[in-house]
């Protein structure tokens, strides 16, 4: 079952002392700024495979204006999920149940009104029959 | 006479397996709905209409293994339903009504949120609600109820990649809102 949710990447991150800026100049580094981006949110929805995660890890290790994107971007999700939801009215659930019911038997009313006056109608015929053929 | 306490007492068993199966879901469903709709309101007439379109289908659901990810996935394709009808944007529609999201959104917030953290909340709802209803529904799943990617693909019958790339473009969109700002 889904539930609420935060990567701890503030923590994978945030240890980092001494963040170089890379300016974009990627120099010894095997991923370039350009191409993390296209992996930031698979990194976060956990979707990188170990290779690639490794090698975007290393790279955020270096690159001060990759992590405040990584950052920003998580910042940004942890906000949306921090939006309130407010209660709903009261007795909302036992009402919306209650009512589906009530719903549900009103549909079904003419089927069942005439499923009664057919059996009535039977019943009254046999009544009529039997007291003509015990009348004779 | 019989048969018609039978019928009677069928109608009270099925009516009581079905709140048994659904109570356990309606806070979520709840909370689903108003990540779609963006008022209490709204949000508890898209479950009532799903309530009652599925009262009378009471005996399917007992046979449904994962229910809670089957009926949200329902209230997804009831909201979608409803809104495509709709060609006017959800804060249009809002001001239609002559409703102030952000007035809205604040009062929502309630006391113990600070103003600065409702304003900004305020702010990011009202970039939410100028996505198309299928972009922020993604967005609500996803980043604010928390179903997982492979959970949402199950739901919703779409390829892994796929909705990566509509999160994405969902995302991308959001940022770009000028009502979007990082705090």
């Amino acid at each position: 079952m889904a539930g609420k949710r935060k990567a701890n990447i503030f923590q994978i991150f945030g240890t980092f002392s001494s963040p170089r800026s890379c300016n974009g100049v990627t120099e010894d580094k095997t991923m370039q700024c350009s191409e993390l981006q296209k992996h930031i949110d698979d990194r976060l929805d956990d979707q990188l495979d170990g290779e690639v995660r490794a090698t975007m890890d290393a790279h955020l290790e270096d690159c001060a204006r990759c992590r405040s994107r990584v950052r920003e971007e998580q910042a940004m999700r942890e906000m949306l999920s921090d939006i309130p939801v407010p209660a709903p009215s009261p007795g909302f659930a036992a009402r919306a149940l209650r009512q589906a019911a009530v719903a549900h038997s009103v549909a079904n009313a003419p089927r069942q009104k005439l499923m009664f006056a057919s059996g009535f109608a039977a019943v009254l015929m046999v009544g009529v029959v039997l007291w003509f053929v015990m009348g004779i | 006479m019989k048969n018609i306490f039978s019928i009677w007492r069928g109608a009270k068993q099925n009516g009581s397996s079905f709140e048994e199966l659904v109570a356990p879901h309606i806070d979520r469903l709840y909370r689903l709905g108003y990540r779609f709709s963006g008022t209490r309101h709204d949000a508890e007439d898209l479950l009532q209409e799903l309530l009652t379109r599925l009262y009378p289908k009471g005996k399917e659901l007992s046979g449904i293994e994962e229910l809670g990810p089957w009926l949200s996935k329902s209230l997804y394709h009831l909201f979608i339903d409803q809104n495509r009808r709709s060609t006017r944007s959800s804060v249009a529609l809002m001001e239609d009504m002559g409703m102030d999201i952000e007035t809205a959104i604040c009062v929502n917030g309630g006391p113990d949120i600070s103003l600065a953290r409702q304003q900004t909340y305020a702010r990011l709802e009202k970039a939410l609600f100028t996505l198309n209803f299928e972009q922020r529904s993604l967005v609500a799943m996803h980043d604010m109820e928390g179903y997982t990617l492979p959970e949402l693909s199950g739901m919703l019958d779409t390829p892994l990649g796929t909705l990566k790339s509509r999160l994405h473009r969902a995302r991308a969109s959001l940022r770009e809102q000028p009502s979007y700002i990082k705090e």
